[in-house]
C-alpha cells in the first residue's frame, strides 16, 4: 500500500492544475451541501421558535361529550356535536405532575382563558386573556424577550401584561390601568405591568397575560383550569405524545402539529428540497472528477504500462488511482468545509433590525456540526465512486498496447 | 562447461485473429535456449514479430501455443499475480522510449521496482542502485526530475531501472533506436558492461546492424521462425 499511496500523493502534488480542478468541484459541493442545509436548518429554525415557541406542543383538555342521538323510530336521526360546554380539568397541579413523567415532556403550564372586552371610557376592545403561572408560562410561551417594556415573570394577581398594538390601539401605557370584562360577565381592573412585542400581529394587538388565579376568577372556574399547556424537547415528537397522553389518561389532546399541518407540510417540502439540492450538487462534482481522472489515467496510461511491466498488479494500479480520488476528496472537503463555515460566518454578521431595536440574523444559519460531518463524509463517498471508473480502467491497461507508443 | 539455460522456448506460436476467418500468424514455432549471462540481439524487418516476441519472453503478452520457460518455471502455469511478480523479480525491462515518470527524481525512477515490491527501498538498496548511477555517469543528475535531463541519460536510467531489483534477465526492445549516434554507442556499450559485470542476460531487439554484429549471439526473425548466427564483433 506504501507505493501506490506514495505515487498517488506524488500524483496529487506534481498535477497542480488537475489537483485544484478536482478539489475546487469537491469543496464547492461540500461548501454548497454545508452552505444550503445550515441556512435552511437555521431557518426552520428560526420559523419554529417564532411559530410554535410561544404555543404549547401539546394542549390538554377535558373530552368533549359525546354527541347523544334523538331516540324513538318516527324521528329522523340527526346527530349533531353538542354546542361547546365548560369542560374544566380538576386538580390540575397533579395532573401537571402526571403530564411530567411523560417521555419528551418539558415543562407544563396550567391556564385558564377565554375571551373579554378591554374597557376603556366608552370604548372596548375585544381581547383573548391568558392566566397562567407567569414562571411556569414562561416555560411555554418564552414570553420573558418579547418583554419591551415592565416586567413579566413577577406579576401579581391585579397586574396585566399586553401586546404593543394593543397598547397603541387602547392608549394606555406602563403604570396604567384598564378594566377587564370577561365572557362570565365577571369585571376586574388591573394594571399594566408589561408590554410585549411577539412580532405576530394577531397576538401583540389582542392577547393578554394575566396570572392563573386573576383568570380563575375573571371565568369563575374556581381552582379548576380550562387547559394545560406541554412544552416537549423534541416538538417533531408532539403527535406521539399527544396520542399517548391521550391513550392512557383519557384527556383530549391537541398537537401543534396537527393544528400547525400546514407548516409541517412545508417543513417536509423544504427538508426534500434541501436533500435533493445535496444530491445534485455530489452528482454533479462526482462527474466532473470521473471526467478529470479519466482524462488523467489517458494520459498516464504509459505511465501505467511502465508500471505493469516492473511487476505492478492491476490492484496496485487501481489503489493508485482510487487513493489519488481519496487524497482529492479529503483535501476538497476540508477546504469546502472551511470555506462553507467562512461564508455563513460572514453571513451570520449582517442583522436585520425589528422594532424596539431588536436585531436578528439576516441569514439565520445554524452552524450544525452533523451536517458539516455529512457532507464532507458524503462527497469523500461520491469521489471515491466517482474515481473507480477511471481507477478500473487504468487497472486494465494492457501495457503491450501503450509501451510501444511514444 | 555448458552454461546453465536461463530462458527457454519450445515450439512458440503466436497467432492474431484480425477477424473470423482472418488470421495473422507473426510467430510459428520457434525453439531456441539462452544460457545465463549472454547478450542476444534480436533483428528483422519491421512486422517480423520481434516485440512480440520480447513482450512474450516477458510475460507482458500471451503465446497461442508454445513453451517459455524462465529460471525453470514454465510462465504459463502462473496467474496474473505470479506473472507480475515474476516481472519485478526475475525480468528488467528497456523500452525504445525511457517512460520515466516525470513525478519523480532519477533516483526514484531507478528505484522503482523494488518500491513496487516492497513499498521502500533500504539504504543499501539506495546505496547499491546510487553506485550503478554513478558508474554509468549519472552521478549528477540523481536528484533531478526524469524530464531535466538529457535524452541519453534518460535511457541510462531506465537501465539501471532495468538493473535495480538485479534481474536474471533485461529485455530491451530498440533501447538505442530514440537517441543519437554518440548516445546510442555509450547506452549499447553500457548495456554490455552490466551483462559482464552483474551476469545479467541480455536480450535487445535492434535495427542497428552494427550494434546487433556485437552481440554473442543474433536471433534473426524472418517470417515467423528464428535463424540464430554468432556474433562477428564479439
Amino acid at each position: 500500500m506504501r507505493f501506490e499511496a506514495m505515487l498517488a500523493w506524488r500524483y496529487v502534488v506534481t498535477s497542480r492544475g488537475q489537483t485544484a480542478l478536482t478539489v475546487c468541484a469537491v469543496a464547492a459541493a461540500v461548501c454548497l451541501i454545508i452552505f444550503i442545509n445550515c441556512l435552511l436548518i437555521g431557518v426552520q429554525a428560526r420559523f419554529i421558535r417564532d411559530l410554535i415557541g410561544a404555543i404549547a406542543h401539546v394542549t390538554v383538555k377535558v373530552p368533549d361529550p359525546d354527541p347523544v342521538p334523538l331516540k324513538g323510530p318516527e324521528y329522523a336521526v340527526q346527530v349533531e356535536k353538542q354546542l361547546q360546554q365548560r369542560t374544566d380539568l380538576k386538580r390540575p397541579e397533579a395532573l401537571e405532575e402526571i403530564l411530567s413523567g411523560f417521555p419528551y415532556v418539558k415543562a407544563t403550564a396550567s391556564s385558564v382563558g377565554g375571551q373579554a372586552f378591554i374597557i376603556r371610557g366608552v370604548r372596548q376592545f375585544g381581547v383573548t386573556v391568558r392566566g397562567a403561572d407567569p414562571v411556569k408560562q414562561e416555560a411555554i410561551s418564552n414570553l420573558k424577550d418579547d418583554i419591551v417594556a415592565g416586567r413579566w415573570l413577577t406579576i401579581g394577581p391585579n397586574d396585566i401584561v399586553i401586546g404593543f398594538k394593543l397598547a397603541e390601539d387602547t392608549g394606555v401605557s406602563l403604570g396604567d390601568t384598564v378594566t377587564l370584562l370577561s365572557s362570565e360577565r365577571v369585571q376586574a381592573t388591573f394594571t399594566i405591568a408589561g408590554i410585549f412585542d411577539t412580532g405576530q400581529n394577531q397576538v401583540d394587538g389582542s392577547t393578554v397575560f394575566v396570572t392563573l388565579r386573576a383568570a380563575q376568577q375573571l371565568y369563575a372556574t374556581g381552582r379548576d383550569a380550562n387547559a394545560i399547556s406541554v412544552k416537549l424537547t423534541d416538538p417533531w415528537q408532539a403527535n406521539r405524545v399527544s396520542q399517548m397522553i391521550s391513550d392512557s389518561l383519557g384527556l383530549k389532546t391537541e398537537s401543534w402539529m396537527v393544528e400547525q399541518a400546514q407548516f409541517v407540510n412545508a417543513f417536509a417540502a423544504q427538508d426534500g428540497t434541501r436533500v435533493m439540492i445535496s444530491l445534485f450538487s455530489l452528482a454533479a462534482s462526482a462527474f466532473g472528477i470521473s471526467s478529470v481522472l479519466i482524462v488523467s489515467v489517458f494520459q498516464r496510461s504509459r505511465q501505467i504500462g511502465i508500471l505493469k511491466s516492473m511487476g505492478a498488479t492491476d490492484g496496485q494500479i487501481l489503489r493508485v488511482f482510487a487513493l489519488q480520488g481519496l487524497f482529492v476528496s479529503l483535501i476538497g472537503s476540508f477546504s469546502g468545509a472551511l470555506a462553507g463555515y467562512g461564508l455563513l460566518s460572514f453571513l451570520g454578521t449582517f442583522k436585520q433590525v425589528a422594532r424596539f431595536g431588536k436585531s436578528d440574523q439576516l441569514f439565520p444559519a445554524v452552524l450544525e456540526p452533523s451536517v458539516f460531518v455529512g457532507a464532507m463524509l458524503a462527497a469523500i463517498f461520491a469521489t471515491l465512486l466517482a474515481s473507480i471508473l477511471p481507477a478500473w480502467r487504468a487497472a486494465k491497461t494492457n501495457p503491450v498496447e501503450v509501451i510501444s507508443e511514444g | 562447461m555448458k552454461a546453465e539455460v536461463l530462458l527457454q522456448v519450445e515450439d512458440l506460436r503466436k497467432t492474431y485473429l484480425i477477424g473470423t476467418p482472418l488470421e495473422a500468424k507473426v510467430l510459428k514455432g520457434i525453439d531456441f535456449e539462452v544460457p545465463r549471462g549472454e547478450f542476444v540481439a534480436i533483428v528483422g524487418q519491421s512486422g517480423s514479430g520481434k516485440s512480440t516476441l520480447l513482450n512474450i519472453l516477458g510475460a507482458l503478452d500471451q503465446p497461442t501455443s508454445g513453451l517459455v520457460s524462465i529460471d525453470g518455471v514454465d510462465i504459463s502455469s502462473l496467474d496474473p499475480r505470479g506473472l507480475a511478480l515474476l516481472r519485478n523479480e526475475k525480468i528488467g525491462f528497456v523500452f525504445q522510449f525511457h517512460h520515466l515518470l516525470n513525478e519523480f527524481t532519477c533516483l526514484e525512477n531507478a528505484l522503482m521496482p523494488i518500491v513496487i515490491r516492497r513499498g521502500r527501498a533500504t539504504a543499501k538498496e539506495k546505496e547499491r542502485v546510487t553506485a550503478l548511477m554513478a558508474r554509468v555517469g549519472l552521478s549528477g543528475v540523481v536528484s533531478k526530475r526524469a524530464n531535466q535531463i538529457s535524452g541519453g541519460q534518460q535511457q541510462r536510467v531506465a537501465i539501471i531501472r532495468a538493473l535495480a531489483n538485479q534481474p536474471a534477465l533485461i529485455l530491451a526492445d530498440e533501447p538505442t533506436g530514440n537517441l543519437d549516434s554518440v548516445s546510442s554507442k555509450e547506452v549499447f556499450a553500457m548495456m554490455r558492461e552490466m551483462t559482464v559485470e552483474h551476469g545479467v542476460t541480455f536480450m535487445m531487439v535492434t535495427h542497428d546492424e552494427r550494434l546487433a554484429v556485437q552481440a554473442d549471439r543474433i536471433f534473426h526473425i524472418d517470417d515467423g521462425r528464428v535463424r540464430i548466427s554468432q556474433g562477428t564483433e564479439n
